[in-house]
């Protein structure tokens, strides 16, 4: 019996590697997968050969998520572990590490910040967002700590927009950012009584995308019933918003929702290096964001008040094209980053 | 390649076994050894080269030894073969550190050449030695045909990991052996197990061990780290002897056991005789015993085992740590000898906790890459300068709460007991599938690669 069962399974996954056809990418990774390695002599007695092979018989392994999914499955419910592949499951959400404040990254980000806002002669504000872990009973660090050194040493006026994270639901379940309905009460609630000093009462129409939503933290736990469904905002004012985005050339379109492969692209297609929203029905009033990729979900709610709103992500462009091809004259500037990309992204800033 | 890899379960082993079952006996030996080299090529395929050439000396040096037996040539046979053996060891395990430590200790500069370790040298040099010793001994019969020589040097299922296999043991199998399938069957859940203690256990274990030495020090976190590495080791290490074990079982060998519940030791000697036994046994009876062994006064008895513990201790690596870790236990083995033995035998429960701290201060030298570490993880683990807990200690311990029992248990024989019963037995094959099954579950896992930069 024992025989029986040992030879079926090896046996049968080995058939099933060798008839299911390969994969070309992996949707939950994004990445190519490995295929079957040429052979040739040299590439053999190089171990190059054996190298590929290896790579090639674990990325193609049939039923692999199936697999990964068991895999979780045992080391939650089984062994009772809240640490799962890099990312913790907790009361049935999941949230990325935050274990260390890296202070020579924070600071390398501070210097940045602080040489490019001597060169602003208007408003220069800043307002740091929580990662999701914020409040949660888990390892993690304070990030109000984090958020004090950060305000205490950036020269611009800090809005503190913590407290309004006291309910667990501001982020999605499968992903580390926010959801659209959290970006939009903390910018009508909170952050534009301080930047435009009134508040201006809007009403929304939402709605929601048919296909669930799996963001990157459920790629790294790979299992589970875990999802979003992604809602999104509008009235007559977003509606009628005209996004443009630079990148190697520039392309408009009305609206700043966007169809696209990646769901969570539905919020300004994603990051870009400039993005420009302009709002016909505001006059003379601008803002330039210094922004990571949690500013795609508020972007629309900010561009209500303004003429132009600005967005601009330092991982993608160098300052100095942003201070000679950007209009600063009368703009106000916001510094909108998230903790933990200011902690672990090197790139962030420049 | 390694046993608990997607290739080698589902790729390689389906098809040795297809072919080895399907071709005439007359050929088995070289379908092992062809199959052997294919498995060794998926490490450095150019050191295949230098197994061979370990086999070519040893199957020569054997017949020429026996040949000459009488004689004094037969010695220098001997002598050559041994010369040769701890020649290659020298050179491409030894070489960097012997260059290293002559540099600091006369203040030198002579460059060393970095070679990558051969996978495998450790015991493949070893066997091949006890070969010749035995042969010159004369408790076994050269080998004449080379093929089956080779195939015993290079043997897929023992070459990398050990037990240390020694030819006279299986001599008779080489030559004749008889599949059945009962051994067969027998093998496939002795490798299931090994799978499963090495994937669901050590190295579930081994991840605890490693977030535990990279979080802030606190002496609670340095004892999860210590007590976590011990098991990470003992399940590693006895679940791919236990692999080893069985596959060989399934190609009709019966390898000697390697581990016999080690933890359960009441004095190091016992934890010894319990830990990596095919190692042991080796020293015992082909450097302790031709030194003289126990017959001698205590001023070279001393000398002797604290040679052979300097060895055992640098055949585990190249390092200092290693030196010490073997001359630790050198010490301790000799002061059981000379007195603590007989006491205790009578404290009870106690001997137990000596042998975990004694076992557990041994890893804590064998991971030390260097002094500071060392003397910071004692500091740990005795709570001097270090806090003793912290927030991420009490979560770290209990979300490892339940591996830790799981690994605890399996780590007494409590199982083999339960494997005597009835109603075990009948359900051995659904355990076995399950194993095998969440053993494949995390292998996968662990090749998940997300490429998450994409969109930050």
């Amino acid at each position: 019996m024992k025989n029986i069962i040992f030879i079926s399974v090896i046996v049968s996954l080995l058939t099933f590697g060798v008839i299911i056809p390969d994969k070309d990418m992996s949707e939950q990774e994004r990445r190519p997968l490995q295929q079957f390695p040429s052979f040739s002599v040299e590439a053999f007695m190089e171990g190059e050969f054996q190298k590929e092979f290896q790579e090639y018989v674990s990325d193609q392994f049939p039923f692999r998520d199936w697999f990964r999914g068991v895999k979780t499955w045992i080391n939650h419910d089984l062994l009772n572990r809240i640490d799962n592949n890099n990312v913790y499951i907790k009361d049935d959400n999941i949230y990325d590490k935050f274990e260390d404040i890296n202070y020579d990254m924070v600071d390398t980000h501070i210097r940045n910040i602080n040489k490019l806002i001597e060169q602003f002669e208007n408003g220069v504000y800043l307002t740091l967002i929580p990662s999701k872990s914020y409040g949660v009973d888990l390892p993690v660090i304070d990030q109000e700590i984090l958020a004090s050194y950060i305000s205490n040493n950036i020269d611009a006026i800090y809005f503190d927009q913590l407290s309004y994270y006291d309910e667990n639901d501001a982020f999605l379940v499968t992903d580390p950012h926010w959801t659209q309905t959290a970006a939009k009460d903390i910018y009508k609630d909170y952050l534009q009584k301080h930047l435009i000093k009134q508040n201006n009462l809007s009403t929304y129409k939402k709605y929601m995308l048919e296909d669930p939503y799996q963001g990157t933290l459920y790629s790294n736990l790979g299992s589970g019933s875990y999802e979003d469904y992604l809602e999104y905002y509008t009235n007559d004012v977003i509606e009628n918003l005209e996004v443009c985005i630079t990148g190697i050339e520039t392309v408009c379109q009305t609206g700043p929702y966007f169809e696209s492969d990646n769901l969570y692209d539905l919020y300004l297609n994603g990051n870009h290096p400039i993005v420009e929203i302009y709002n016909d029905s505001v006059e003379e009033k601008e803002l330039v964001v210094f922004r990571d990729s949690f500013s795609n979900a508020i972007a629309p709610f900010i561009a209500e008040d303004y003429s132009k709103v600005t967005l601009i992500d330092l991982r993608l462009v160098h300052h100095s094209y942003v201070l000679s091809e950007v209009d600063f004259a009368n703009a106000d500037v916001l510094f909108m980053y998230n903790m933990k990309t200011m902690n672990d992204d090197f790139r962030l800033t420049n | 390649m390694v046993f608990s890899s997607i290739e080698f379960i589902y790729y390689f082993l389906p098809l040795v076994l297809l072919i080895y079952f399907v071709v005439p006996k007359k050929y088995k030996n070289l379908c092992l050894l062809v199959f052997s080299l294919l498995f060794y090529s998926f490490g450095e395929p150019i050191y295949i080269l230098l197994m061979l050439f370990s086999s070519v000396v040893d199957y020569v040096n054997g017949l020429l030894v026996e040949k000459n037996r009488g004689n004094k040539w037969s010695k220098v046979f001997l002598i050559v073969s041994i010369v040769i053996n701890v020649g290659l060891l020298a050179v491409f395990k030894y070489l960097g550190f012997i260059v290293e430590s002559m540099n600091d200790l006369f203040n030198l500069s002579i460059q060393s050449v970095e070679l990558a370790l051969p996978i495998g040298i450790s015991f493949y040099t070893f066997q091949t030695m006890s070969y010749t010793i035995d042969v010159y001994r004369g408790e076994v019969k050269a080998q004449k045909n080379f093929i089956s020589f080779a195939c015993y040097v290079s043997l897929f299922p023992q070459l990398i990991a050990g037990p240390i296999v020694r030819y006279k043991d299986i001599a008779k199998q080489i030559d004749t052996r008889v599949e059945s399938k009962k051994l067969f069957s027998e093998g496939v859940e002795r490798f299931i197990y090994g799978l499963g203690k090495k994937v669901l256990i050590a190295n579930n274990i081994g991840l605890i061990a490693e977030q535990a030495l990279a979080a802030n020090q606190t002496v609670g976190l340095t004892w999860i780290y210590a007590i976590a590495f011990g098991l990470q080791i003992y399940f590693d290490f006895s679940g791919y002897s236990d692999m080893a074990i069985g596959l060989g079982r399934m190609f009709g060998f019966e390898f000697k056991e390697n581990f016999n519940y080690p933890y359960i030791s009441k004095s190091i000697t016992e934890f010894w005789r319990r830990w990596h036994m095919s190692l042991g046994g080796w020293f015992r009876d082909y450097l302790y015993v031709p030194l003289g062994g126990n017959r001698v006064g205590l001023g070279r008895l001393i000398l002797n085992i604290m040679i052979v513990w300097m060895i055992t201790g640098l055949w585990h690596g190249a390092a200092f740590n290693f030196v010490i870790w073997g001359l630790y236990f050198g010490v301790l083995l000799l002061i059981e000898k000379l007195f603590l033995q007989k006491y205790l035998s009578r404290v009870g429960f106690l001997s137990h906790i000596y042998v975990i701290v004694i076992v557990l201060i041994s890893w804590v030298i064998f991971t030390s890459t260097d002094i500071s570490m060392f003397t910071s993880l004692i500091q740990g683990l005795f709570g001097k300068g270090v806090s003793l807990s912290s927030d991420y200690t009490l979560f770290l311990f209990k979300d490892s709460l339940v591996v830790f029992g799981i690994a605890i248990i399996l780590s007494t024989p409590i199982f083999r007991k339960v494997k005597q019963y009835k109603w075990y037995k009948k359900i051995t094959p659904v355990v076995l599938l399950l194993i095998l099954v969440a053993s494949t579950a995390f292998i996968v896992d662990s090749s998940f690669n997300p490429f998450l930069y994409f969109r930050f």
